[in-house]
């Protein structure tokens, strides 16, 4: 009844058609809140399938992998901003399209290197936009990232470069990496921008060394790229032998409070932490920080002394819920163990219980594992975790019992079960429950839209005298194949590790489907309305059944004509569904799996949601420059 | 007539399996489950073929019959896990025509 009641509730507050418009969306959340919600009504389920492509682009900067340059990763959301569609690019460009047609307006070449310096591919995940409010060259700008370190601001109008800002233009950023710098800080996810302060977190590679640059978010002047403030999350004294806690994701802002609300990752190395026993309380949480001074508001740690790499990725969701007759203002942070904690943003104090429960001790070399970890159960989790899923019958059968063999073999006592030398289930795998794509929010009916996967891994801890035995023997020889084989070093560790899904000799998962789903919440009550398998597996060509659903890269956008658009399947569709029941009602094939959030906004009248085809190998070898933008065709 | 509306039937599935597999946009292009349809279209044509153009004992008719009909089966199902319902249906279609002719008695006059 209470679903009824909410989904009802969605549908009277749905306004009529053709008022509301999206006059921006100008950050990769679309909006500071990061809700992805879209404030425009003529996409409604009755209209969505009459929606057609109004044109498409192709970057060309694409690589598989096959010759000369590496592979490369494109989650970028578009940003529509000035009139103009931006974008970022794998080889750090970028792009200024009109909405309207495609055609490029003028575009910018960081002249980059092109070398994968601290991910495994050319990764990027789009540009930043900031305007003064007053008019003349570069006080309209754009701001691009780069794997080597630097921050490019180019005028909005013309794509030149602003002089003013660092040196002609450009901020060198690993300036300030000054501790333990065995990697460049990459700037992969484009910065955060609240007022006049661009909010700069990096990616690194935690899973390679112990002692790494410690995690920390730098504030500059969008004009000069002067440093504001720099402030740290690890303490002190523990920076000598460990590092990251870092922020590679995108953040989300209240300029009301003048607060940044940022998802900090994991410490390194990424499964080991008896180098970091004392815990590091600002690590894997989601912390409030000051936009002007930098301090640390509140700091909320979602798992405590995190050897899992379950890192906070995604920005916060800002929505005011409804609670004792008025509104709270609160925030929901989705998590990759497929947690939803859902607080006051004011205050970080949680709006529904959380209960700490004791989880397994680790039986590894110098390594403590935390005795208890924060666990919400309201709302419910986006995947089940109170256990994993079952062998799956098929997968079993055609394997001749080799998964219900690996599922005695390995170990696994719940939720947060520490690595191991035997070989450890990692249920949620590593790339999370929820990832990047975070949770999109109706601020209206506060109904929370989120996709999720279901992936399980096998994590295991190798012992650091037979590490390069088993690579070389796993990769024929190839130490530095490694990486692409599943081994990760961890140099400075009693152990190196491979990480690898729970597959049978035919590659098939050795879990019980689905392997992804489609959920929505009531933030009011935190009851779930309903979850749905979602999207389709993919493989040599072949699609898998429909009630499989699929693991999912990229987030969703609501919409406030009562429609979701997602891309983030495996099986490179993009798609419409129903926000009231997941339901599909609207798909189109797209050249690679969009793993970004898509643009929905509306220009010169006309709305239009527009997607970025990039793919990740995360969920199949298929890669793609592709921008398309779809609009309603006659009814 | 049932023959060559079989040899046209096969003929428009070899063009939709590569259709799916050449074609950009298809969900499938270039991958090898769609190279794999191809190669069941037209190995299915080809026992059309062989059927019509070649004088065949008994034995051997039955046996490119009876492997013109797994063809033809195996790409439907290929083209349904694929999405290509056209080729789904067009290669059941063949299927279940060439499943007719070989239910229908010989005129035994071109073989002694």
């Amino acid at each position: 009844m209470t679903r009824h009641l909410s989904l009802l509730s969605t549908a009277l507050l749905c306004p009529g058609p053709a008022q509301a418009e999206q006059a921006r969306w100008d950050t990769f959340n679309g909006t500071l809140s990061a809700s992805k919600f879209a404030d425009v009504s003529s996409f409604t389920p009755d209209t969505v399938p009459r929606l057609e492509r109004a044109w498409e682009v192709r970057t060309g900067d694409v690589s598989d992998g096959s010759g000369e340059l590496p592979e490369t990763v494109w989650s970028a959301t578009p940003i529509y901003a000035n009139g103009t569609l931006y974008l970022g690019t794998p080889f750090y460009r970028i792009l200024a399209l009109d909405p309207a047609t495609g055609a490029e307006r003028w575009s910018y070449d960081s002249q980059s290197t092109l070398e994968t310096l601290t991910q495994p591919a050319l990764k990027n995940r789009g540009v930043a936009y900031w305007e003064s409010g007053a008019t003349g060259p570069c006080e309209k700008r754009v701001y691009l990232g780069t794997m080597d370190a630097a921050l490019h601001a180019v005028d909005a109008d013309t794509g030149t470069p602003c002089a003013e800002f660092g040196e002609n233009g450009v901020l060198n950023v690993n300036q300030w990496n000054e501790t333990n710098a065995v990697f460049p800080f990459s700037l992969l996810q484009p910065p955060t921008i609240v007022g006049d302060t661009i909010l700069i977190g990096w990616s690194g590679m935690d899973w390679e060394y112990t002692v790494e640059p410690p995690g920390n978010l730098m504030a500059v002047d969008a004009r000069t790229g002067n440093l504001l403030w720099d402030t740290g999350f690890i303490p002190a004294e523990l920076i000598p032998r460990t590092g990251t806690a870092n922020i590679w994701s995108s953040m989300s802002a209240d300029p009301d409070l003048g607060l940044v609300y940022v998802p900090v990752s994991s410490p390194s190395p990424n499964y080991w932490g008896g180098n970091r026993l004392e815990g590091i309380p600002l690590a894997t949480s989601t912390t409030a920080v000051d936009i002007a001074t930098g301090e640390v508001v509140w700091s909320f740690q979602h798992i405590r002394h995190d050897i899992w790499d379950y890192d906070t990725p995604s920005a916060p969701t800002l929505v005011d819920i409804r609670r004792d007759g008025g509104t709270v203002p609160a925030l929901v942070q989705t998590t990759k163990q497929g947690l939803i904690f859902v607080l006051d943003r004011r205050t970080g104090e949680p709006l529904f219980p959380i209960e700490e429960r004791p989880v397994p001790p680790s039986d590894a070399e110098g390594e403590r594992a935390a005795e208890t970890q924060p666990f919400a159960a309201v709302p419910p989790p986006t995947v089940p975790v109170e256990e994993m899923p079952d062998v799956w019958g098929l997968s079993d059968t055609l394997s001749l019992g080799e998964c219900s063999k690996d599922r005695e073999t390995h170990r696994y006592e719940g939720l947060f079960t520490p690595p191991s030398v035997e070989g450890t289930f990692l249920w949620p795998g590593t790339a999370g429950a929820n990832n990047w794509g975070g949770a999109a929010v109706d601020p209206r009916s506060g109904i929370l839209y989120v996709n999720s996967s279901r992936v399980v891994q096998v994590l295991r801890l190798i012992p650091r005298e037979d590490y390069e035995r088993e690579v070389h023997d796993a990769t024929n020889g190839s130490i530095e194949g490694g990486n692409e084989a599943g081994f990760h070093a961890q140099e400075g560790s009693p152990y190196g590790i491979e990480l690898y899904e729970w597959t049978n000799s035919l590659g098939l998962p050795c879990w019980e489907p689905p392997f992804g789903t489609f959920s929505a919440y009531d933030l009011a009550s935190g009851e779930r309305l309903y979850e749905v398998p979602f999207g389709l597996t993919q493989r040599w060509g072949f699609y898998g059944m429909r009630g499989w659903g699929s693991p999912t890269l990229g987030g969703p956008v609501v919409t406030a004509g009562g429609v979701v658009f997602i891309g983030a399947s495996m099986d490179s569709r993009v798609r419409a569904l129903d926000a009231a029941t997941g339901q599909e009602v609207w798909s189109d094939i797209v050249a690679a799996p969009s793993v970004s959030i898509p643009a929905v906004f509306t220009h010169e009248g006309v709305d239009y949601v527009v997607f970025t085809a990039g793919g990740n190998s995360i969920l199949k070898p298929q890669v793609a420059d592709q921008v398309v933008a779809y609009r309603l065709g006659s009814p | 007539m049932l023959q060559f509306s079989a040899l046209l039937l096969a003929l428009a599935g070899v063009g939709l399996a590569g259709y799916a597999w050449l074609a950009e946009g298809t969900g499938v292009t270039g991958t090898p489950g769609a190279l794999l349809a191809l190669i069941g279209a037209v190995a299915a044509l080809a026992g059309l073929a062989i059927l019509a153009r070649t004088p065949l004992t008994d034995r051997h008719r039955r046996l490119v019959l009876a492997l013109s009909v797994l063809a033809a089966l195996l790409t439907a199902v290929a083209g349904w896990f694929l999405m290509q319902d056209a080729l789904a249906i067009v290669m059941a279609l063949l299927g279940l025509s060439i499943l007719v002719i070989a239910a229908r008695p010989l005129r035994r006059t071109a073989v002694r």
